[in-house]
């Protein structure tokens, strides 16, 4: 361990957008429907609260959560399961109700997912091109994904496999046979039309001969496959309109229950009246009609990218880059194992929040109400977001052990 | 190892790049390329949601008939604008539909407080002459536009107006209720301003199936308010029309029903069956006529409400009478139950009059009935007899038993704020009068269903089909089946069965005197006795300080199994025998002409095809 290498870009890079993030709440709660300044020192408060944090984590040693990755993971399972028990709030299960704040379970679960992974993955070579080594990954990643999913909260829960791809990517896996774990779901999507399935299932024997794959693997995948290209279409025409609807509705209920895209809209309305340089803070108009119902918190850069126009938002682009990209360079440095696959995992995990968030404010992607990476109002993200990049720094002080 | 990791790896930052360049290349086409648009948009605010009001669900009896459906009515719409000419606007509407500027005044504030940007509503249920005066000045008149949407409309008029009940507007402050209330449950689909709502009966139960779901249509309009286009970024929704409800009620015999008690100013009627607590009939007088609800025609309105007959208010299942003798069954099942009597024991001879304490307490017979055991006793409807059985088992034990016979709280009806009646207890009295300052003597009065014992007509008919249906009581409830145009399947809520705490023994001995009632030459019903079917039930004449007595009959036929329950009730007229036994009587051979012709007719049909195999065809 060496301060030389503390990452003191990464950083100022975090703390820099916990400023912007202050400031947009500032703004966003401006509003008469909004009791703003007392949203605001709460926001403070939290961000004091995760500066402790990250400051913690990156005192401790990593080698500790390599230790006790597996018990952790028991843990947050059983808040997962525990969580589903407590009455529901806005529809799901997601939250614990500590009267000071709300504690959602699966902020832990994130975390405690990349070390098992990674605790597991870095003592085994993924080198052999069989599906019983993907056998544990997959239950690995698969709980919480259930359990987030059933509470329902499908943002968060899509994390989890985008995580495991990225772990298993990172140490080494072989691709076809991450092509061959992700099959089954790109069935389900080819399955649409019988010839956009074929093509795919072309292109799958063309792939299990390439790699020649082991007979068992085979059997088991084109199985698979068959079955759910069979079997989707039919379970689909089977399901009445209504039924259809109530599918998206549980699995995504932050979708606009009219449909019609009425606060997309009035994001893009607020972004886009914007401008190249923006309303200038506490100047934005869409946020005072109060169109939005979430815009402290999950529509928090349509405000933010109304008063700062476009260059706002670009340095704002720049910021997430530069940290994911100082994220990757430690990752990459990294020689012990776990710790690297750590960091990715991090990395990826805050990834998926800046892409998925920014997509659905600026209308590429539906609403699924997953919270901006340190702009967005509330606690328990940005204290577990924080904490992860203290971690972060914590193995880039340590990159060069094993 | 550590080459293949390098060169892996190294496509990390690559993705990432690449997918914030396309996150960058979508901000400079809506913040540089399509700013324009955007910045008109968000100035001029004018995009407007409308709301496209779904039809209400149809509400029908249990053969199909119609008994509320939608129709389209017109209405002119207003788009409030920042504008000069809003007053004038405002003045030429008021000027044309008569009505007074305030009104308009005052919605139009309603909306902005409750920061609703769509179209609002100024007059609803229009005819066509008024919609022609506002067509005709239209262009003089921008934002203001003449559309129809669906309104309730009840095609028997007053026909079972209580139990459907009626829609109103929203409230504003209901509206700020529902914000407060979707703030911490999110996201529910909430009621918007102008938006019905079940206020009563049916329409209230089950105004979430009824109610459907609004469609969406988003529209650009111009400063001036008129409509330029559609946005093409956003869908149009069409409404989801309500579900559909088949009541359990028989057209007919409410018809029926409601044709016996139309003489009288005031009463109430309750048909079920037993069985399975269908209701067939439910009817209350004085009624109203639920369309002038969504006329909204102000006078009418308070007419009604200021009425002291209190048309509004549903005797049948609201009101607590004192049951008078109908109550004498539960007193003697006590006994029964307490065995304090048989069926064979006699009491004290009745006299005409009874002293308990230091009181007398008289017979309605004042030349007194002689030695009776129970059954006469009921036959008869002695007083006395009854008044020893009060006697001898005191508050406590009555009013307990009463209480688990089911009378005190509602019965469970789907219908809004169902009567509990009264049972009064030891702790009521204590309560009311202070311990010690009443009199003991209240118990012989209850007996026989005076003084302070309350009850409502539904709970007297679920009573008496429990005892013709060897004590089992069902759940009443007027909602048969739930269609929907696009689902297969609705749940309907559980219905609970309990029994009464009376043994199968002693239901025989009362059900046998209920016989007696109607059937011996001595009963209080035998003029109203029918050569259909055999008719078991009971009179009431029950005292009060309004007036003239009102008059009770509850009976169930056949007697050996009951198919139905009729109990009539009219204020403040005179005896039960005379009135209200009559009326039970004709919707009872109403319910059994139907069936017995029914029956013939399904017979015939399974007859013709066995004679035509028999004649070898």
């Amino acid at each position: 361990m060496n301060w030389r290498d503390f990452d003191f870009f990464l950083l100022s890079a975090t703390v820099i957008l916990c400023l912007i993030g202050l400031v947009a709440v500032y703004s966003a709660t401006q509003t008469p429907n909004l009791v703003a300044l007392e949203l605001f020192q709460k926001h403070f408060f939290w961000l004091v609260i995760g500066l402790f944090v990250l400051s913690i984590l990156v005192a401790v040693p990593y080698r500790i959560f390599e230790a006790y990755a597996y018990p952790l993971y028991g843990i947050s399972l059983g808040l997962l399961i525990l969580v589903l028990f407590i009455p529901s709030s806005a529809g799901a299960h997601r939250w614990f109700k500590l009267g000071l704040f709300n504690f959602q379970p699966s902020e832990i679960a994130k975390i405690t997912t990349i070390f098992a992974l990674a605790k597991y993955l870095s003592q085994k070579e993924m080198r052999l091109p069989d599906l019983r080594e993907f056998f544990t990954p997959i239950l690995l990643m698969g709980l919480p994904f259930a359990l987030v999913l059933i509470e329902p909260d499908l943002g968060t829960s899509l994390g989890f496999p985008f995580i495991f791809f990225v772990l298993l990517y990172w140490r080494g896996a072989s691709i076809y046979y991450l092509f061959f774990l992700l099959s089954p779901v790109l069935s389900v999507i080819f399955s649409v039309t019988l010839p956009s399935w074929a093509i795919f299932a072309i292109i799958l024997i063309v792939l299990f001969i390439v790699t020649r794959i082991r007979l068992t693997d085979l059997l088991i995948l084109s199985s698979i496959n068959v079955g759910l290209g069979i079997l989707s279409p039919v379970v689909w025409h089977s399901l009445k309109e209504y039924q259809k609807k109530r599918l998206f509705v549980f699995l995504n209920p932050n979708l606009d229950p009219k449909g019609a895209g009425w606060h997309i809209l009035q994001s893009k309305i607020a972004i886009g009246s914007g401008g190249l340089l923006g309303k200038g803070f506490l100047q934005g108009t869409q946020k005072r009609l109060a169109f939005l119902p979430e815009q402290h918190t999950d529509f928090i850069f349509s405000t933010f990218g109304e008063e700062f126009g476009f260059l706002g938002a670009t340095i704002l682009l720049g910021l997430y880059f530069f940290l994911l990209y100082r994220a990757v360079r430690i990752a990459r440095q990294t020689r012990n194992s776990f710790a690297s696959l750590v960091v990715i995992g991090i990395a990826a995990i805050l990834f998926f929040h800046i892409f998925l968030n920014m997509g659905m404010t600026v209308g590429f992607l539906p609403i699924t109400g997953l919270p901006l990476p340190f702009l967005s109002y509330g606690g328990s993200a940005l204290i577990s977001m924080m904490g992860m990049v203290g971690i972060v720094l914590n193995i880039g002080l340590r990159r060069y052990e094993y | 190892m550590e080459q293949s990791k390098y060169t892996r790896t190294i496509w990390f930052p690559f993705l990432f790049l690449i997918v914030f360049l396309g996150l960058g290349i979508r901000l400079l086409q809506l913040q540089v390329k399509e700013k324009d648009k955007y910045l008109r948009l968000s100035k001029e605010n004018s995009i407007k949601k409308v709301l496209v009001a779904a039809p209400r669900g149809l509400i029908l009896a249990r053969q199909g008939e119609i008994l509320a459906e939608s129709r389209p009515k017109f209405y002119v719409s207003f788009l409030p604008m920042k504008i000069k000419e809003q007053n004038k606007i405002i003045k030429t509407i008021s000027a044309l539909l008569n009505l007074p500027e305030e009104l308009i005044i005052k919605r139009i504030e309603q909306v902005k407080k409750l920061g609703w940007g769509e179209p609002l509503k100024i007059a609803r249920n229009l005819d066509f002459a008024a919609v022609s005066r506002i067509e005709e000045r239209i262009s003089d008149l921008p934002g203001v536009k003449v559309e129809v949407e669906p309104t309730r409309f009840y095609p028997k008029g007053i026909f079972a107006a209580h139990l459907l009940g009626y829609p109103g507007e929203i409230t504003e402050a209901e509206l700020v209720k529902q914000k407060s209330e979707g703030a911490a449950s999110g996201g529910k689909e909430g009621y918007e301003l102008g938006d019905y709502v079940g206020r009563d009966g049916i329409e209230k139960t089950y105004e979430r199936l009824l109610r459907g779901e609004a469609g969406v249509e988003f529209i650009e309009v111009d400063a001036q308010g008129r409509e330029v286009g559609s946005i093409e970024d956003l869908k149009t929704l069409s409404p989801l029309p309500g579900k559909i409800i088949y009541l359990t009620i028989e057209a007919k015999l409410q018809k029926v029903a409601e044709e016996l008690l139309a003489p009288y100013p005031a009463g109430a009627i309750v048909v079920l069956n037993p069985q399975n607590g269908e209701i067939l009939a439910l009817v209350s007088k004085p009624g109203f006529d639920p369309n002038i609800f969504s006329e909204m025609k102000k006078e009418e309105w308070e007419e009604l409400t200021k009425d002291k007959s209190f048309p509004l208010w549903d005797r049948a299942v609201k009101s607590g009478y004192p049951p008078g003798s109908t109550f004498k069954l539960l007193t003697a099942a006590c006994a029964l139950e307490e065995n304090l009597i048989d069926e064979k024991i006699k009491l004290i001879p009745c006299t005409g009059k009874f002293k308990y304490g230091n009181r007398w307490f008289g017979c309605w017979k004042k030349e007194g009935h002689g030695s009776l055991d129970l059954n006469q006793a009921i036959v008869q409807s002695c007083d006395i007899y009854f008044y020893q059985l009060g006697a001898k088992l005191g508050l406590e034990k009555l009013s307990s038993f009463a209480l688990k016979c089911g009378f005190g709280e509602a019965s469970g009806i789907d219908l809004p704020q169902e009567g509990n009646g009264l049972v009064p207890t030891l702790d009521w009295y204590n309560k009311k009068f202070g311990e010690k300052k009443w009199s003991p003597g209240v118990v012989v009065n209850m007996a026989i269903g005076q003084g302070e014992i309350l009850v409502t007509p539904l709970q007297l008919a679920t009573f008496y089909g429990a005892l013709g249906c060897q004590g089992i009581r069902h759940q009443p409830h007027l909602l048969l089946k739930v269609e929907s145009l696009n689902e297969s399947e609705v749940e309907i809520p559980e219905l609970k069965i309990d029994s009464l705490p009376i043994r199968k023994e002693n239901l025989e001995i009362l059900k046998k005197a209920l016989w007696g009632v109607v059937n011996d030459s001595k009963g209080t019903a035998w003029f109203s006795r029918s050569e259909i079917v055999q008719i078991a039930g009971k009179t009431g004449t029950a005292q009060n300080p309004h007036g003239k007595d009102h008059s009770w009959f509850v009976c169930f036929a056949p007697v050996d199994n009951p198919e139905i329950v009729v109990a009539v009730m009219v204020e403040n007229i005179g005896h039960g025998s005379e009135f209200a036994a009559p009326m039970a009587k004709t919707i009872v051979e109403t319910y059994f002409n139907k069936t017995v012709a029914s029956r013939e007719k399904a017979l015939g049909l399974l007859g013709l095809p066995s004679l035509l195999s028999l004649s070898g065809y």
